[in-house]
């Protein structure tokens, strides 16, 4: 059966893929490795996934999962994207995610619902969050005026939440982001502060959350590389980078760790 | 003799009057000269059928084919931009920070009501049959000399309009006003050519994005 999937991805690769992705996951406590492959066929407004993931040493874990999603276009000032994806594990463990993405004008809303039975998201695709249960997250930016742009996010899950809404106010080239959140409760609230600027030909940006939740993010981006690292108390640590088709993240937490690097080949015109 | 001399006359008339086809190589030949930049000021329609205020900035670099268009109004496109080159029609969602990639044969910009990848050429508009052309008339645009061109569009599904109007700069030889209709005769978008100056970018400077953007290709 798991043969039956690998080879079906790699025969069906040529046919119309846009691109096919080869990734080494590795993760603990303990330590595990997990080649997974994702395939990507476009057809007109659609586009379809694939993708399967082992789990060494132990092949029970073994996953597969299929999407597919639409997009909508509206101009150069709209567009939206609506789709489902499901996973399913050999053993008995699955995730299932129904996601919209919608930019029209001054809005922009994006909306995730989803459940996951037996194992968290990450196991079925890296760097996918750890919920466990049934989830819901909403993200919504609103532009006030042309230099004011109102940011919101609520995200709701099985045993608790998050809350948090920004106000970014761009001044020329700089961008300045000040907001609270609160997590489960408002007393549990915090801050929000950012930064963005342009240096030289590349974008900096900085992301400070601090109270309940004590997070720093930093950002880099130039037309080669993209890199962002997380550093956050209690003590996790994220770092990643992408260039050319390759990319290449990290986490470090109490729990574990998880490292994935992964290639995508791009398949247009074969 | 003067009665055939006066039919001569006449009947040479249309060879001697300008074409549309030929007034729009002229217009392409100046507009081909160099780098050159435009601000298009005037009203749209958007999707919802509300008139809008328009501003936008054109880049073009005729010698690679490719042009910016940077929209400083509405409000809800401002510092969204389209760029526009031979095989490809980028489209950067400032919101979002999205740059949306469509390959030149799909890409449809339908957000002004019609093409907006073609509008600049008026002349290919013609010889693909997407329009068809009136003879020039002579008359004055805001004091300036200048050529009045009507287009209709035999297919207005196809094309997004039904009929076009131009107005181009006698002496310059460059666009002053185009208004685009649909079926109905109502404007789609009316836009004045102002601001147009030679300009001296490259390529790079046109076909270039936030680096931090994310990508989509179509």
């Amino acid at each position: 059966m798991k043969k039956l999937w690998l080879l079906a991805l790699l025969t069906l690769a040529p046919v119309a893929a846009q691109s096919l992705e080869f990734g080494l996951w590795a993760g603990g406590p303990g330590f595990s490795i997990g080649p997974t492959v994702n395939l990507e066929v476009p057809a007109g407004p659609w586009a379809f996934d694939a993708w399967l993931r082992a789990y060494l040493p132990n092949t029970d874990e073994i996953s597969f999962g299929l999407g597919a999603r639409r997009s909508f276009e509206a101009g150069p000032a709209g567009r939206g994207e609506l789709g489902a994806r499901g996973f399913i594990g050999m053993d008995a463990h699955y995730w299932v995610e129904g996601f919209g993405d919608a930019t029209f004008g001054k809005a922009a809303v994006s909306l995730r619902v989803g459940n996951t039975y037996n194992r968290t998201p990450n196991h079925f695709w890296p760097l996918q969050g750890d919920t466990i249960g049934t989830y819901g997250r909403l993200e919504a930016k609103y532009r006030i005026q042309r230099e004011l742009t109102l940011a919101g996010l609520l995200y709701l899950h099985d045993g608790g939440g998050r809350a948090e809404a920004s106000l970014a106010w761009r001044h020329e080239a700089q961008t300045y982001t000040l907001g609270a959140g609160g997590v489960d409760r408002a007393s549990n609230a915090y801050a929000v502060l950012g930064y963005k600027t342009p240096y030289q030909n590349a974008i900096l940006a900085a992301q400070l959350r601090l109270g309940y939740l004590n997070e720093l993010r930093l950002q880099y981006a130039d037309r080669t590389y993209k890199a962002h690292l997380t550093l956050a108390y209690p003590a996790r640590a994220q770092i990643g980078a992408s260039w050319s088709s390759w990319a290449l993240d990290a986490a470090v937490d109490g729990g574990g760790y998880e490292f994935y690097l992964r290639y995508t080949m791009p398949l247009e015109g074969m | 003799m003067r009665r055939a001399l006066a039919l001569l006359a006449l009947l040479s008339l249309p060879a001697l009057a300008l074409s549309a086809a030929a007034l729009f190589d002229q217009v392409a030949q100046a507009l081909d000269q160099g780098p050159w930049e435009a601000r298009l000021q005037g009203r749209i329609v958007a999707p919802t059928g509300d008139a809008q205020e328009a501003d936008l900035i054109i880049k073009s670099l005729s010698a690679e084919q490719v042009v910016r268009i940077e929209f400083q109004k509405p409000d809800a496109m401002a510092d969204n931009y389209v760029v526009i080159t031979p095989e490809k029609v980028y489209n950067y969602l400032f919101l979002t920070n999205q740059v949306v990639v469509y390959p030149r044969e799909k890409a449809r910009i339908e957000g002004l009501g019609f093409d907006l990848s073609r509008m600049g050429d008026l002349r290919k508009l013609g010889e693909e049959g997407q329009v068809v052309w009136d003879a020039p008339r002579k008359v004055n645009y805001k004091n300036r000399p200048a050529w009045h061109v009507v287009g209709r569009a035999p297919d207005p599904d196809t094309s997004g309009f039904a009929r076009l109007e131009v107005w181009i700069d006698r002496k310059e030889k460059r666009p002053l006003r185009t208004v685009f209709y649909d079926a109905e005769g109502n404007p789609l978008s009316d836009l004045a050519w102002t601001a147009f100056r030679a300009a001296s970018f490259t390529k790079g400077d046109l076909v270039t994005f936030p680096p931090d953007a994310e990508w989509i290709k179509k």
